[in-house]
C-alpha cells in the first residue's frame, strides 16, 4: 500500500516535473513514478504480534525494523532516480527552445523542481522510517516478558 | 497493469510464503513483494512517438531505454532481496523446532524455494528489459 503522504508526492512532483519545461518540444517519457513501489513498508509487514511465540521475538522485532529501513532506503531512492531521470528530459527539452531568456528561466525552474522533490523525497524517508521504528516497538511490547 | 507472469510469479510467492513444509513457529513479517514496485517499466512510459519533436530525437530514445533498463534492474533487485530477506525469517523460525530431526525438516526445501523463485524473478527481468529495447527501438523508428 503506498501511504497517502507518498502518493501526494508522488502526484505533486508529477505535476511539477510535466508543467517545468515548456520552452521545448516533448515530455519525458517517464511520468509514473509509481513503478519504484511503495514507500509505506511499515504498511506492508505482518501484524506485529507475528513473533510472539518465539523466545528471540524481541531480536526477531529489531531486524524486522532494519530490513524495512533497508527497503525503504532502496525505493527512496529509486525515487530519486526516477526524478533525477525526468529532470534530465525536461532539462533537454528546455534547452529546444528558442528564446535564451526562456531557456535559462526553463533550466532554473526545472532544477528548483528537482529539488524539492529530492527534498520531498527526504522526508517521506524519514517518515517512512518513524513508521518502521513504532512497528518494531509495538512488536516489541506485545513479546512475552524475559 | 501486470503482466500475468507477474501475477503468477505472486501466486507462487504466496505459495510459498504459506507452504505446509514450514513448520517453525512463525512467518517472515515480509510476505508483500509489491513494496518494491513494477518492473514493467516500458509499459509505463510514454508513447514511443513522444519524442518524435525533439532534435535528438534518436539519442533521447537510447537514452530512454537506457534508463528503463535501469529501473527494470533496480526494481528486480529488491524483489530478489525481499524473497531473500523473508528466507532468512523462515530459516530462524525452523532453528526454533524442538528436535534437531525437526530443525533439519524445517529447512529442507527452502534453499531451493528461494533459488527457483530468484529464477522467475530473472526471468521476468529478461523479459522486462526487452520490452525496454523494443521501446527503444519503436521510438527510434519513429524519429524523423
Amino acid at each position: 500500500m503506498i501511504s497517502l503522504r507518498w502518493l501526494s508526492l508522488v502526484f505533486a512532483s508529477s505535476l511539477l516535473l510535466t508543467t517545468s519545461g515548456r520552452a521545448g518540444t516533448f515530455d519525458s517519457p517517464f511520468a509514473d513514478s509509481t513503478i519504484c513501489g511503495a514507500g509505506d513498508v511499515a504498511g506492508s509487514l505482518a501484524t506485529v504480534d507475528a513473533f510472539v511465540l518465539s523466545p528471540h521475538c524481541a531480536t526477531l522485532c529489531k531486524k524486522t525494523e532494519s530490513d524495512c529501513k533497508a527497503f525503504v532506503r532502496k525505493i527512496a531512492a529509486c525515487y530519486v532516480s526516477f526524478f533525477g531521470t525526468a529532470a534530465q528530459f525536461a532539462l533537454r527539452n528546455c534547452a529546444e527552445g528558442s528564446d535564451p531568456v526562456t531557456v535559462k528561466a526553463c533550466k532554473l525552474s526545472t532544477a528548483a523542481t528537482l529539488r524539492g522533490i529530492k527534498e520531498g523525497i527526504a522526508l517521506e524517508r524519514g517518515g517512512a522510517f518513524a513508521d518502521c521504528e513504532a512497528w518494531s516497538a509495538a512488536c516489541q511490547a506485545v513479546c512475552a516478558a524475559p | 497493469m501486470k503482466s500475468l507472469a507477474f501475477v503468477s510469479l505472486l501466486v507462487v510467492s504466496s505459495l510459498w510464503v504459506a507452504g505446509p513444509a514450514r513448520a517453525g513457529t512463525f512467518f517472515p513479517p515480509f510476505s508483500d513483494v509489491s513494496v518494491c514496485g513494477d518492473e514493467t517499466v516500458a509499459a509505463h512510459m510514454a508513447d514511443p512517438n513522444s519524442l518524435v519533436n525533439a532534435t535528438r530525437c534518436d539519442a533521447l530514445c537510447k537514452k530512454a531505454a537506457g534508463a528503463c533498463k535501469k529501473f527494470v534492474n533496480r526494481i528486480v533487485a529488491c524483489k530478489i532481496q525481499h524473497f531473500v530477506t523473508a528466507t532468512a525469517f523462515f530459516v530462524e523460525s525452523c532453528k526454533e523446532e524442538a528436535t534437531p530431526e525437526l530443525v533439519a525438516s524445517c529447512k529442507v526445501g527452502i534453499k531451493q524455494d528461494l533459488a527457483d523463485i530468484e529464477d522467475v524473478l530473472k526471468g521476468q527481468r529478461d523479459t522486462q528489459l526487452l520490452q525496454c529495447e523494443v521501446w527503444g527501438v519503436d521510438c527510434q523508428v519513429a524519429c524523423p
